[in-house]
């Protein structure tokens, strides 16, 4: 439980720091990659959480495995969901980045749901 | 803000709610729909509203303004009549919904964001179709 507030802490800040740059331009590329670097240690922590239950005894599984596997999804298919453009129809545009409030919002989203994902454990 | 800026922070806003309501609702109606039905399938509701006003947002046609209008208007119809019904005949929702007690279980958020999302709306019609001239 503390590493899951621990990265939802971390997540928030990252999220303040994402909306800060909006005023910052130089921190917006510190931000975006910090953002995958984030979505990377999601991914293992979320894969490492998943292994520990499925080898787990049934008594110590989460109550509901459902509701377990539907935050460990959202922890880590929220970020590139929310982020990820949509390609142009004209392939000669330029797709811009999402914006970094969307980065913010979707930092603040997954923070939640980390929290949660060790609180359904 | 731009206004595309504003357009997506309202997607990425009804993006989350249409999964964290659409999850929610579906694990709530597959595993215990008998112990609070109206709630439940106001849950599902909900998630499909915000899913209509996801998709609508993300064009920027005046058709899908026009649905996403409607959506949010639901939307925002919705999350009073329930709020206040919650509050009222606590009875009929034995467990919460997204709207029940205005929100109050997602800050607020679900309160604040059909009114965000008609004043943004409002304010920003959609650009002139290049074909139509």
């Amino acid at each position: 439980m503390a590493l899951a507030w621990t990265l939802a802490a971390a997540l928030v800040v990252l999220a303040a720091v994402a909306a800060a740059a909006t005023r910052v331009p130089s921190l917006e590329r510190p931000v975006r990659v910090a953002a995958l670097v984030a979505e990377g240690v999601l991914l293992g922590v979320t894969l490492v959480d998943l292994g520990l239950v499925l080898l787990a005894d049934t008594a110590d599984r989460p109550a509901s495995m459902l509701t377990h596997v539907g935050y460990a999804t959202a922890t880590v298919g929220l970020l590139p969901l929310l982020v990820w453009r949509q390609p142009p129809e004209d392939p000669e545009a330029v797709v811009e980045p999402a914006s970094l409030w969307v980065v913010a919002i979707a930092l603040l989203a997954v923070a939640v749901c980390v929290v949660r994902l060790a609180q359904t454990r | 803000m731009k206004a595309s800026t504003g357009r997506q922070v309202l997607v990425a806003c009804y993006a989350v709610f249409a999964v964290a309501a659409g999850a929610r609702s579906l694990v709530q109606i597959t595993t215990r729909f008998d112990e609070a039905p109206l709630a439940y399938t106001l849950s599902l509701v909900a998630a499909v509203i915000y899913l209509v006003a996801t998709l609508a947002l993300r064009r920027t046609s005046e058709r899908a303004r026009r649905v996403a209008i409607a959506a949010v208007g639901v939307e925002a119809v919705g999350v009073v009549v329930v709020g206040t019904l919650s509050l009222v005949r606590e009875e009929w929702f034995p467990d919460q919904t997204v709207w029940s007690e205005f929100g109050i279980g997602y800050l607020f958020i679900p309160l604040v964001l059909p009114f965000a999302g008609l004043w943004w709306l409002l304010r920003h019609p959609a650009p002139p179709d290049p074909e139509v001239r």
